[in-house]
């Protein structure tokens, strides 16, 4: 079922049904990334997408139910790459992908914004990672 | 895991390096994050470190079925964690490594070995490692192939052959008698072993270490076939590229249980490279007889 609750309609294209957090102006780098996730959304085998800065937030995701679960999967996440790289000094991460047995995620940090890509297993990183980055 | 299976982790780990000169970390830790293999460079510290964040890491990920692996990429190294079986692989590597060659090995190569290894016989079973490398070829056929009676044998083709040979004109002159019959001593030799047929095949390579080296792995439909022909007898392959090259040696049945495996024969990089082929190109295979040199 898609998350239906919309917290405040900012001026970012925003998917319908995206669930939408928003305190202060948004800038430009997070408005770009919200319309090309907007995209990415489309792509067979993404099931969501969280963005987030420290102002604001876009989640849109098939299951709301899941929603808390895999927003706190995403911290963990970064929690743990920074445990994992620091004492090799990786430096700044630019992305991490996790696979379990049914699907995966893509976490990336660019500048102030975080953004964690849900997927299928099928569903090609590579190419979204680097639509992403364009 | 036994310390033989640790050795040979080790060696894997110390080909890193050759496969992948980007690579400057690798390690591999079992479930209680012993290391059981692992570069000269990486510390026990680092070792441990990853291991608890990324055990830590897995117990929260049962939403997307568990944690089977991690790729980090950072500004200018990325490290790849991956669960293989009960063990944990890590590499580290500058970003300009072959994100293909990392990915095979990570996700390939090493799987590939530690199911090998996984499913290695015991202690006891593995006392007698020489003989079982001498003798492999022939339970297999015995197992794959279906047994020829000596009824059956009559009617093949080569009997036949043979029969026709012996049978000359009914009242040949004594010394005509002669010469056919040093004839056919001569000639019988080469009619029990018929026509070669020619097989068209397509190649693959034969990865992992355990691979013997001067043997090839042929569909077990084609090799039925030779069995049918020659019966049981020390047949070796010899197999011919397009461009020409030809080599012959030993032959094992195809253990691929894939439906799609027809038509396919497996072949050591040590033959790859005498035939200049790679995967994928066709190769003509046919049965023979010839000794093979040193």
């Amino acid at each position: 079922m898609k998350q239906k609750n919309i917290l405040a309609q900012t001026e970012p294209e925003v998917p319908e049904g995206a669930a939408v957090i928003s305190v202060g102006d948004e800038d430009s780098g997070f408005s770009n990334l919200a319309a090309s996730l907007a995209e990415i959304r489309k792509l067979k085998g993404v099931f969501g997408y969280i963005l987030r800065n420290k102002k604001s937030a876009i989640v849109d995701l098939e299951e709301q139910e899941k929603i808390s679960s895999l927003a706190l999967l995403s911290t963990h996440i970064r929690e743990s790459s920074f445990e994992i790289e620091r004492p090799f000094n990786l430096s700044d991460i630019e992305s991490v992908l996790v696979e379990g047995k049914n699907a995966k995620v893509l976490c990336m940090s660019l500048g102030e914004n975080m953004l964690d890509v849900f997927m299928e297993k099928t569903a090609s990183d590579a190419s979204i990672t680097k639509r992403i980055l364009l | 895991m036994t310390c033989v299976q640790s050795e040979v982790l080790q060696t894997v780990v110390d080909e890193f390096a050759n496969l992948s000169s980007e690579t400057t970390n690798v390690f591999i830790l079992n479930a209680n994050g012993e290391t059981m293999a692992s570069d000269r460079v990486t510390t026990e510290e680092q070792a441990k470190a990853v291991f608890v964040s990324f055990a830590d890491l897995s117990h929260q990920l049962d939403i997307i079925g568990g944690l089977e692996s991690l790729s980090i990429q950072g500004a200018t190294s990325q490290i790849q964690i991956a669960t293989v079986e009960n063990l944990y692989l890590a590499m580290i590597s500058s970003r300009e490594a072959d994100a293909k060659i990392i990915d095979s090995l990570a996700h390939v190569l090493v799987p590939t070995i530690v199911k090998l290894l996984n499913q290695q016989p015991t202690k006891e079973e593995m006392e007698i490692p020489q003989e079982l490398e001498i003798t492999e070829e022939e339970p297999i056929e015995e197992s794959v192939l279906p047994e020829i009676e000596p009824d059956e044998e009559s009617a093949l083709p080569e009997v036949e052959t043979v029969e026709e040979s012996v049978l000359p004109e009914e009242e040949p002159a004594e010394e005509e008698q002669e010469m056919n019959n040093n004839f056919e001593q001569e000639s019988s030799s080469e009619s029990l072993f018929p026509e070669p047929p020619l097989n068209q095949l397509m190649v693959e390579k034969i990865k992992g270490i355990l691979v013997h080296a001067d043997t090839v792995r042929v569909d077990s439909e084609v090799i039925s076939k030779w069995n049918e022909l020659y019966g049981k007898k020390d047949l070796l392959v010899n197999i011919q590229t397009l461009e020409g090259k030809e080599t012959t040696c030993k032959f094992k049945p195809l253990k691929d249980a894939r439906s799609n495996a027809k038509g396919i024969i497996q072949i050591p990089e040590k033959i790859l490279q005498i035939l200049q082929v790679t995967k994928g190109q066709l190769v003509i295979v046919s049965p023979t007889m010839e000794t093979l040199g040193d």
